[in-house]
């Protein structure tokens, strides 16, 4: 399975990056993409730009021990693991690992660009600063 | 014709008429002394006898004055009183009728019953003269004697009732006679009533102590033990084993006086008092082997015994391997001979019955309920017992060698001594020194941290001289064998004990080591006592007269050589080795296929024997004799006593034994289910269901999937494997072409309510459209059916329509008598009207679940529906009530030492606070709360203390607060759609304390729109479904939007009120 991993560090504190991250409807302010997003009580569906009628089921997890914030795609294996850490200057460390199924390995590549821009956005968008639509 | 009574008060008659006695007191006991002694006596011998003191021509003249009295008093009758010149007496001829003579006779003549009527109280009562005293003492052994022959005869002849009243009589003319009080305890065995036969014995020790300070005879004290340690004064029970030729009173007392260890009993004597006085704890004595721990608690136990308290001992053996539990089987069974029968309301035999069978009473059938209550249920039995015996009489109770008990019986003693405080009970546990196992440090851990562990005792090597005072006492041998003994030994009492008897007997050297003397000991016997040791030792514990024979051994023919060499001690009808070392070291020298072939023939006599209470053992020796189907033997009995982790290795192990069977590998699912590990009930369950298919039982394999998906929906909560499984049983079924109405209908109910919480509120409406309990449904189908109907009601925001068929639910369950299932069906509907915004109705249900919890041993439920109770009242601002019913779940969380719950009423009590404006409190208890792992949402635990804090102006608290917020995990159950709205107020209020107007209006707008964006009523019910299927247990609060938006806005409002006020 191929997978990437990709870092940022963003002055913003991690209760702000955490609120954008964890706040499905703000998905589309940083995650490049990403058109629409509806939420549910025990998950989300994300329309990505271009395919309007294509919903993306989503499922969100926390975990205690790494500290990790998971996106995983329920139809198919696509995760995105996002993980937040103090980087002692009072802003945050965001760091995102992704796994991508092995019948979609060719979005590797794109899916590396999207990622990268989609940190540079949510960094920004943590700080307060709307950023451009990339 | 006079008649002279001296049986009682002394009194005269002539012809029928009561004679008034003389004025001097003299004089009345002269005529008591001559009626005692018939005939002519020596004038100077009389007058010497009762003026003792005092000049012979003195006392002449004082007898000469009390007979002129007497016979003034006599009157005519005075003619039977002789008073010559030189003899006193009553006149033989004159015909006087005396008591005494009368019962002497007819005692003589073999009517006792008629003897004993003529005594009317005490010979000469009132008369304390020396000689009176004397009499009185010889003829109340007379009648003494009279009564237990009468009682004798009466028993021989079967009339048990008239047998004890003659034994009783007995007691009560001589309180402080043993013999008496013996033969009513014997008398009270023989009806078969032992309670009460341990009662007659225990309060002959509070007269013994009381009056004269001391304890009853070794005779005594050894009845008591056989009745406590057998029935072996029960005509029908087993035969008595032939009296040793050593007798012995009981275990660990048969190395004569205790030496040595004055100062350690002196501790445990301490802690004896406290605990006798309610001041209950644990003791723990420790120390290597043959170290003195038996001995020291057979001491106290024999001192608690003299007291009056109520002793049961166990002793652990099998290394931890031991059949679950069997520790407090054997206590209990111990505690409970020595006990009346338990109260008839009282609602803990039958749970304790699981241990005890003979505690199950006809027509009081037990009720089985989810897995995950029943250890806690028996953990309460066993405390209601502890605590019903302890209000009859102080309890001793001695778990001997810890080191080796079972994992389970080990959680149960840490369950136990919690509740001690308060109790006149005292917990002595000893253990050896290694090894040393977790869960037994775990068990000291708990007990040290809680401050119940009051005195421990590491018992240390004998002193030379308390070794030398040991060996000499325990037998006759010269100063240089006592020397070289002791120079051996090296202060090791058990060791210094056997060196000694070897020596004393056969040895002609000192033998090495313990192992080394019995078997000098041993070498020395004939074979059949070898015989007769191996099975005793193979056995692991003290075993009766009947077992022995059943075995096939004769006990008679060589009992006697076994007792006298010290390897065996006799209690009543029980055999059993004097040391636990003794015993080892017996068994250790056993070749490994000979302790096999014991072990499966005393399997396979228990088994035979069909004693439920035995069937764990039984299943022990099986599996040590190398027997395949004792596992799933002992897989069952570990179920049965809630013990699942052991359940599930004893069925792993007959899973491996017959791999091909479907059966044991779907038990083995349903142990693992009953653990909660899906992932190992899934492995085990796709096994059962390939031997399933493999043999082509569609009805058996559509069971299974009934079964996977009734685990699914219940102790495991995944709604998903539930609906698949679900399914696939009704697919079965249909493609069999069955029609396996019971199945069916299990299924579509578990598939509907399973629909309901994944969220498909169409299917599970659909699914809800067509169930009809079939004709004649239990109400177990009634319960599934309500609750299918209500939460797929609930799930659909249709809170009112959910309601009756919950009740319809909750009152099935009460039929059943199923308190697990009635707070699943209450708890769920109360859950319901709160949504609704029915609080009353609420309570109302939340009240039915308490009282069909009421006395059911799940205080963890009760804790449950207390923490409900709080969230309800914190809703309709009753706040002093909400405040009560957290308290309440505290104090009941911390009763039974549930950490996690005492860390969720905390968090609850912190909320009533935040709310009531107390915001120390509020900030304080959150963080109580937060250093458990309490089964509440840690998310907004968080955000609740940062807000108090911002509150409190404490800003940078605040902030770390929230950072660390964010860092925990959060699941559905934390409603984390509404985090993001919660935590942006919090920061409004942060930046409110610091002053910062703009961040903090700003912060609170944010927050303002994500709740607007998330309010609707419809939202209710999805959020109640998913927060269920998320904790996988019923609830009763959900996030309601439009109340958190209100605050929002109340916030704003202030800040914009602030202003105002600020510019004007």
């Amino acid at each position: 399975m191929p997978t990437f991993d990709d870092m940022i560090e963003t002055p913003a504190a991690p209760e702000e990056v955490w609120k954008a991250l964890y706040d499905p409807a703000r998905f589309p302010e940083w995650w490049a993409g990403v058109q629409t997003v509806q939420t549910t009580t025990d998950g989300f569906t994300m329309y990505v730009d271009g395919y309007p009628d294509f919903p993306m089921p989503q499922q969100l997890r926390t975990s205690r021990s790494d500290r990790r914030v998971t996106v995983s795609c329920t139809v198919s294996d696509l995760v995105f693991d996002w993980r937040l850490e103090e980087n002692g200057s009072g802003g945050t460390r965001i760091s995102v690992h992704v796994e991508i199924p092995a019948a979609e390995a060719a979005r590797l590549a794109a899916q590396r660009e999207t990622v990268a821009a989609s940190l540079q956005r949510l960094a920004a968008v943590a700080t307060g600063v709307p950023p451009g639509r990339g | 014709m006079l008649r002279i009574r001296v049986l009682g008060d002394l009194a005269v008659e002539e012809d029928g008429r009561a004679l008034d006695p003389p004025a001097s007191r003299r004089a009345w006991a002269l005529l008591g002394w001559l009626a005692l002694h018939p005939g002519l006596h020596p004038r100077g011998d009389v007058a010497a006898r009762f003026w003792p003191d005092v000049l012979d021509s003195s006392a002449r003249q004082s007898l000469r004055s009390a007979l002129w009295a007497l016979r003034r008093a006599l009157g005519p009758a005075s003619t039977a009183v002789v008073s010559a010149r030189d003899r006193v007496g009553l006149d033989p001829r004159a015909g006087t009728w005396i008591d005494l003579a009368e019962f002497t006779a007819l005692l003589e003549g073999g009517r006792a019953e008629a003897a004993v009527a003529l005594c009317r109280g005490e010979l000469l009562a009132g008369v304390e003269d020396e000689w009176a005293v004397v009499a009185r003492a010889e003829h109340r052994d007379r009648v003494a004697q009279a009564l237990h022959d009468l009682s004798d005869a009466t028993a021989d002849a079967g009339d048990r009732a008239t047998a004890l009243t003659w034994a009783r009589r007995a007691v009560s003319l001589e309180p402080l006679s043993e013999g008496a009080t013996r033969l009513v305890m014997q008398r009270l065995a023989e009806s078969g009533d032992l309670p009460a036969a341990l009662g007659a014995y225990g309060r002959l020790c509070d007269r013994l102590a009381r009056a004269l300070q001391v304890a009853p005879s070794p005779a005594t004290r050894a009845l008591a033990d056989e009745l406590r340690a057998g029935e072996p004064a029960v005509r029908d029970g087993p035969a008595p084993l032939p009296r040793p030729a050593t007798p012995m009173s009981g275990r660990g007392l048969g190395d004569g006086p205790l030496v040595g260890r004055e100062e350690e009993l002196a501790s445990l004597l301490g802690a004896w008092g406290a605990a006798r006085n309610g001041t209950g704890a644990a003791v723990l004595v420790s120390g290597p082997p043959g170290i003195g721990k038996t001995r020291l608690g057979a001491e106290l136990a024999a001192l608690a015994v003299a007291e009056g308290a109520i002793v049961a001992c166990c002793q652990a053996a099998g290394d931890g391997a031991a059949a679950p539990l069997s520790l407090w089987a054997e206590l209990l069974r111990a505690l409970l001979r020595a006990l009346p029968a338990p109260p008839a309301d009282a609602a803990w035999p039958e749970d304790l019955a699981l241990l005890v069978p003979t505690l199950a009473r006809p027509g009081r059938a037990r009720i089985a309920v989810s897995p995950e209550f029943e250890r806690t249920r028996l953990n309460e039995a066993t405390i209601a017992c502890l605590e019903w015996a302890a209000s009859a009489s102080p309890l001793l109770l001695v778990l001997e060698d810890m080191h080796a008990a079972d994992a389970p019986s080990l959680a149960l003693a840490a369950y136990a001594a919690r509740r001690l405080p308060g109790l006149p009970v005292l917990v002595l546990l000893t253990r050896r020194d290694a090894p040393r196992r977790a869960e037994v440090a775990t068990l000291e851990h708990t007990l040290r941290s809680r401050g119940l562990l009051g005195t421990e005792l590491a018992l240390e090597p004998l002193d030379r001289a308390a070794a030398a005072s040991l060996v000499r006492g325990c037998a006759l041998l010269a100063d240089a064998d006592v020397d070289r003994i002791v120079a051996a030994v090296d202060g090791h009492p058990l060791l210094a004990v056997e060196s000694a008897r070897a020596l004393a007997g056969n040895a002609r050297s000192l033998p090495r080591g313990l192992r080394g003397a019995v078997q000098a000991t041993l070498g020395g016997l004939p074979a059949a006592v070898h015989d007769l040791a191996h099975a005793v030792a193979v056995a692991g514990r003290p075993v009766n007269s009947a077992e022995i024979r059943a075995f096939g051994l004769d006990p008679a023919s060589v009992l006697d050589a076994a007792v006298a060499a010290g390897l065996l001690i006799v209690t009543g009808v029980r055999l059993a080795y004097r040391h636990a070392l003794l015993r080892d070291a017996v068994y250790a020298e056993l070749p490994e296929h000979r302790r096999a072939a014991l072990h499966a023939r005393w399997g396979a006599l228990l088994a035979g024997a069909g004693d439920p209470g035995r069937a764990a053992e039984a299943a022990h020796h099986l599996r040590l004799g190398n027997d395949d189907a004792s596992a799933v033997r002992a897989a069952r009995h570990a179920r049965g006593v809630a013990a699942v982790s052991e359940a599930a290795a004893y069925q792993a192990e007959a899973v491996a034994l017959a791999p091909e069977d479907p059966a044991l590998a779907l038990e083995l699912a349903g142990i693992e289910a009953a653990r909660g590990r899906a992932d190992a009930a899934g492995e085990a369950f796709a096994r059962a269901v390939a031997l399933l298919e493999s043999v082509s039982d569609p009805l058996a394999l559509a069971r299974a999937h009934v079964r996977y998906a009734e685990w699914h929906h219940g102790q495991i909560c995944i709604p998903r494997v539930a609906a698949e499984a679900s399914r696939r049983a009704l697919a079965i079924l249909d493609g069999a072409g069955l029609h396996a109405v019971p199945e069916r209908d299990e299924a579509l109910t578990i598939l509907a309510f399973s629909e309901a919480l994944l969220g498909d509120q169409a299917a599970a409406d659909a699914l809800v459209a067509e169930l009809k309990p079939p004709p004649g449904a239990d109400d177990e189908a009634i319960f599934r059916h309500g609750r299918a109907r209500s939460v797929a009601r609930i799930r659909g925001a249709r809170f009112a329509e959910s309601y009756a068929p919950g009740i319809a639910a909750g009152e099935a369950t009460e039929r059943l008598g199923r308190a697990d299932l009635a707070f699943t069906a209450w708890i769920n509907i109360a859950g319901a009207a709160v949504c609704a915004g029915e609080l009353d109705r609420a309570l109302g249900f939340v009240d039915r679940c308490s009282a069909a919890l009421q006395g059911k041993g799940m205080p963890v439920l009760e804790v449950n529906v207390l923490l409900a109770r709080c969230f309800i009242l914190t809703r309709e601002g009753s706040l002093g009530k909400a405040r009560e019913a957290a308290l309440g779940a505290r104090r009941l969380a911390a009763r039974i030492g549930a950490d996690e719950l005492c860390g969720a009423a905390d968090a609850d009590r912190a909320r009533i606070e935040l709310a009531a404006g107390a915001f120390e409190e509020a900030a304080e208890l959150f963080a109580v709360a937060l250093a458990t792992d309490g089964p509440f949402s840690r998310a907004l635990a968080r955000l609740a203390r940062a807000e108090a804090l911002a509150r409190l102006g404490r800003c940078d608290e605040a902030e770390q607060e929230l950072r660390a917020m964010v860092l925990e995990p959060v699941t559905p159950g934390d409603w984390p759609d509404t985090l993001v709205a919660r935590l942006a107020r919090v920061q409004g209020l942060v930046a409110l304390a610091r002053g910062d107007i703009s961040q903090a209006v700003s912060r609170l707008q944010e927050s303002a729109a994500g709740w607007r964006r998330r309010a609707g009523a419809a939202h209710a019910g999805e959020r109640w479904a998913a927060t269920l299927a998320d904790i996988g247990r019923p609830v009763v609060g959900v996030v309601e939007p439009a109340l958190e938006l209100e605050l929002v806005l109340t916030d704003l409002r202030a800040i914009q009120q602030g202003a105002v006020d600020a510019h004007v």
